[in-house]
């Protein structure tokens, strides 16, 4: 496994996230307070993308409990996740 | 560059979540997920390995190993979407402990049941383990010996074993621990339709206007459909979500309607539904009149204890438990009558307002309802009657088998469908939902199987808590376990498992892949190839095969439990094991090993190698010297064509994201029983429910009757146990993942900060739960995702340092043998 480096792994991660629609204001203002979180296509409707940045897959996981225990969310639920390991790229 | 390529992936980090959300499509989104030019991955699917849902999840290797999982946004079940648990998938093959070589127990170079487990080669095990089975054979017959297997088997595994232990061995000692799971589901469904399996599909989801969860958690056991349904209740504002459970869990967040209930009166409660639908003028006559039976039911059936038990003597039907008589809506309006809302609330503990709106989702026909359960029902010494119950309300209002109509049993395990129910691993089935009870169905099996007349045995075999019992009383002596956990999973550990499995006139193989209490409590430890080490086929809950293929080689000396199987068939004669009288009739059949009569039959061994896929490895099949999988596939396959099972054909499904069955002419079907929807259905009819010899389904009139154990004086809580999200059944895998691992490390007793006072125990402090069988001990746990109602404790069973099947009862459904994990009495008492 490409384990080299794991010094300089940034991971990659995005989820999305339901919350109740009457709590969607208070929801995202907390989520977006979040270390390590961006919030994109945020819908009124009661969901939106919470893109991730963090050392680690133990990150990506306290990141999730955290968004699970914020009051209104309903669930969260990862989409994608890539290691950027900073060698391959171009 | 870096910053650039950075920006790349999180562009396609957020373009897939949101078009998994179905936030918005960009076209390209598909691409991206598994766009390798840049990481050299090799990407394949294969469908999830865990729960019932049945996750396609894309594959990633990379010099032999995985090395990732995405939610495969192609997948018409997860589109993209992939729960913690399956986002940890690459890892579960990886734990440092795996076991690479057979293990036998032995003292001063020879087997000893009290000896220390040492490395053997697989000559070595088959021999003593060829020996003990051929000893078991000769001393008790075919019901000496014994298997336990698992809805995580593969179709084809499941095959094999089924016929290894059916047609070779001649023994219906063969259950899969689906009994544990979806044996009231079965029975329900039999009973109530005459056949297996869900009528409808995942796609129910986005049509019905309300939902019922009966005994389910789906937050945390099936998240990924909880997405579903939460993505439609958020977009359909007038949509209705009820909760029902004995105790709060995460899914109540979502509730309109939350109900806790006291254990065991959901029977109660179903049957005040009909009875308001009935009062209420909401039946639907002209679906009754064309469409259902009524029949009214055995009452007092018993427990499923052993016979000497107090309260199996004391049961006046526990011999005709499943019997039941024919009736007519008249006296099934008189027999719920009795369940009013004053009654029933009073029972269960629910309001009395709280009563008339679930039912009021049932009553008005306007509303398009789904019921959705999984354990809370089937774990039930009452499941089957459970199951019928929730059936009955559907049938009154004829809210069924048209989209978002649909009462919907999930299941537990990736295949518990596909393997277990439809290859017919359990004791008294064969594939294609037929029983070996029946002689026509035998005969049929036989001439599918190109076996002599008559070889196959009729005699119900032991399931799986019963085979338990028989181990400790020295009935059966030569037992095979594989993928799973048995001596966790089953009820009452002290009474019942480990002292048969310890008997030391037993012997007792288990294959695995890591080290459990069960290949701890073992003679001989196979080591297994697991998931995608193997090509392999699963069933979800929706009817739907899903195939994959071998990606990576299993470590060490470790072999798929179908090279084992099909392997061991080698070592038997059919001279050994079948009866003179039927090889004096077919002396063909003389001096065979199992292994030519079972697997090189000409129908098993029919498709050369030339046909695998060049891009996969396949070790059995490279091994055997012929497609194994595609053989073993096609035979199987025969017996559910042209008769409402139909497979399509074994290279579709490597090439499809899996099919609904029945599959007629190339098309899957999503609503059975419904002309237009269903082929089988005939023209004119309406709906037909074909599995009954009249079309006609059953509404049975069952009362409500009290759980085995209850809370007395001393033993004065109530105990459920259950699952937690991180973790899947034992945790034999997930406990692996040290990320999952350190999320939920120890199991808890979840239990009310007041019964927690009551007791003078805090949050966090050591307790002992301890029931009239056994005991743990655990930690409290007041504030947590689960928070039960005063009067009752939730323990999860992940825990291998805190089995929770000590203290469990081994009450079992009696007419599905399915054990009640959900209720027994304890006390809990400070450390």
């Amino acid at each position: 496994m490409h384990m080299a480096l794991e010094t300089n792994q940034v991971h990659i991660s995005s989820l999305v996230v339901h919350c109740l629609p009457d709590k969607y204001k208070q929801v995202l203002a907390s989520v977006k307070k979040m270390d390590q979180v961006e919030i994109h296509a945020p819908d009124p409707a009661g969901k939106f993308v919470a893109l991730l940045e963090t050392e680690n897959e133990q990150g990506i996981l306290a990141v999730i409990d955290q968004i699970q225990t914020v009051n209104g969310v309903l669930n969260t639920t990862m989409v994608y996740h890539e290691i950027d390991d900073g060698i391959e790229g171009e | 560059m870096k910053t650039t390529r950075r920006d790349f992936i999180k562009q396609n980090a957020v373009a897939t979540a949101v078009a998994a959300a179905g936030l918005s499509l960009p076209a390209s989104a598909s691409n991206l997920v598994t766009d390798s030019s840049k990481t050299k991955l090799k990407w394949s699917k294969a469908a999830c390995r865990f729960c019932g849902t049945g996750c396609s999840v894309n594959v990633a290797t990379k010099a032999g190993r995985v090395v990732a999982t995405h939610g495969d946004i192609n997948s018409p079940v997860n589109k993209g979407l992939n729960c913690v648990k399956g986002y940890f998938l690459s890892k579960i093959m990886y734990g440092k402990d795996r076991l690479t070589q057979p293990l036998l127990r032995k003292k001063d170079g020879k087997y000893d049941k009290n000896g220390e487990f040492t490395a053997v080669s697989w000559d070595e095990a088959f021999d003593i383990m060829a020996e003990k089975f051929k000893a078991a054979l000769k001393a008790k017959g075919p019901r000496g010996v014994g298997m336990f297997g698992s809805g995580q088997w593969t179709v084809w595994e499941g095959y094999a074993a089924a016929k290894l232990m059916k047609a070779g061995f001649l023994s219906n000692n063969i259950d899969p621990n689906a009994r544990h799971c979806m044996a009231s589901a079965v029975g329900g469904f039999m009973r109530t339709f005459g056949i297996d399996e869900p009528m409808g599909c995942y796609d129910d989801f986005e049509h019905a206007d309300a939902f019922v969860l009966w005994g389910s958690n789906m937050a945390e056991m099936h998240p990924i459909l909880w997405t579903r349904l939460t993505d439609r209740r958020l977009s359909a504002p007038h949509v209705k979500v009820a909760v029902l459970s004995t105790y709060q869990h995460r899914s109540f967040d979502l509730a309109d309607i939350p109900m806790v209930f006291t254990p065991q009166t959901d029977m109660a409660i179903l049957n005040y539904i009909a009875n308001y639908i009935i009062q209420n003028k909401q039946v639907n006559k002209n679906f009754v009149n064309k469409h259902v039976n009524f029949r009214m039911g055995n009452a007092d059936i018993g427990y499923g204890l052993r016979p000497e038990h107090p309260l199996e003597k004391k049961a006046v039907n526990n011999k005709k438990a499943g019997g039941s008589k024919p009736s007519s809506f008249d006296e099934f309006a008189k027999f719920v009558s009795k369940y009013d809302a004053d009654t029933v609330s009073e029972l269960s503990g629910v309001s009395k307002q709280s009563l008339k709106k679930l039912a009021e989702i049932y009553a008005d026909p306007k509303i398009k309802v789904m019921s959705l359960w999984t354990m809370g029902v089937n774990q039930h010494t009452r499941g089957v009657w459970v199951n019928n119950m929730i059936y009955n309300i559907h049938l009154l209002t004829g809210k069924i088998s048209t989209p978002g109509n649909s009462p919907f049993s999930l299941t537990g395990q990736p295949s518990a469908c596909g393997t277990a129910r439809e290859v017919g691993t359990f004791s008294h089935r064969l594939p294609a939902d037929m029983v070996v009870k029946n002689p026509a169905h035998r005969k049929f099996a036989e001439k599918k199987w190109k076996l002599p007349e008559g070889l196959l045995p009729g005699w119900v075999g032991a399931h799986a808590v019963l085979q338990n019992r028989h181990l400790r009383d020295s009935k059966i002596n030569a037992y095979w376990v594989q993928v799973n956990n048995n001596v966790q999973a089953a009820p009452n550990m002290n009474e019942e498992t480990l002292p048969g499995y310890r008997n030391p006139d037993n012997f007792i193989v288990v294959s695995d892949a890591y080290p459990t209490v069960t290949t701890q409590a073992a003679d001989l430890i196979l080591p297994t190839a697991m998931w995608v080490e193997k090509e392999g086929a699963y069933g979800n809950a929706e009817r739907r095969t899903q195939f994959w293929y071998q990606m990576v080689n299993a470590p060490g000396e470790s072999k798929s439990d179908l090279w084992q199987l099909v392997e061991f068939s080698k070592r038997f004669k059919t001279d050994e094991v079948w009866p003179k009288k039927i090889l004096d009739k077919n002396p063909e059949y003389r001096g065979k090993t199992l292994y030519q009569v079972l697997f090189t039959n000409g129908q098993v061994d029919k498709y050369p190698l030339k046909d695998l896929n060049p891009d996969f490895e396949n070790h059995e099949s490279k091994h055997f010297g012929f497609y194994l999988q595609k053989g073993l596939f096609e035979e199987y396959a025969k017996f559910g064509r042209g008769k409402a099972h139909d497979l399509a054909d074994f290279d579709t499904y490597h090439a499809t994201r899996g099919l609904r069955w029945p599959v007629v002419n190339g098309k899957e079907t999503l609503w059975r029983f419904k002309e237009g929807t269903d082929p089988y259905v005939k023209k004119g009819k309406g709906f037909e429910f074909y599995g009954k010899k009249d079309g006609k389904a059953v509404i049975f009139a069952l009362p409500y009757e009290p759980a085995a154990e209850s809370p007395d004086k001393e033993y004065d809580l109530w105990l459920s146990t259950g699952r937690v999200l991180e973790h899947w059944h034992s945790g034999s895998m997930t406990q692996r993942v040290p990320e999952l691992y350190r999320a939920f490390p120890d199991a808890v007793v979840f239990m009310h900060p007041d019964d927690a006072r009551k007791r003078g125990v805090r949050r966090g402090d050591e307790v002992k739960v301890i029931s009239r069988r056994g005991e743990i001990l655990t930690r409290v746990e007041t504030r947590g995702r689960n928070k039960p109602p005063t009067g009752l404790v939730y323990v999860p069973w992940f825990d291998a340092s805190q089995l929770i099947n000590k203290v469990t009862l081994d009450a079992t459904d009696p007419i599905s043998k399915e054990a009640d994990f959900k209720k027994c009495a304890v006390k809990v008492v400070k450390a």
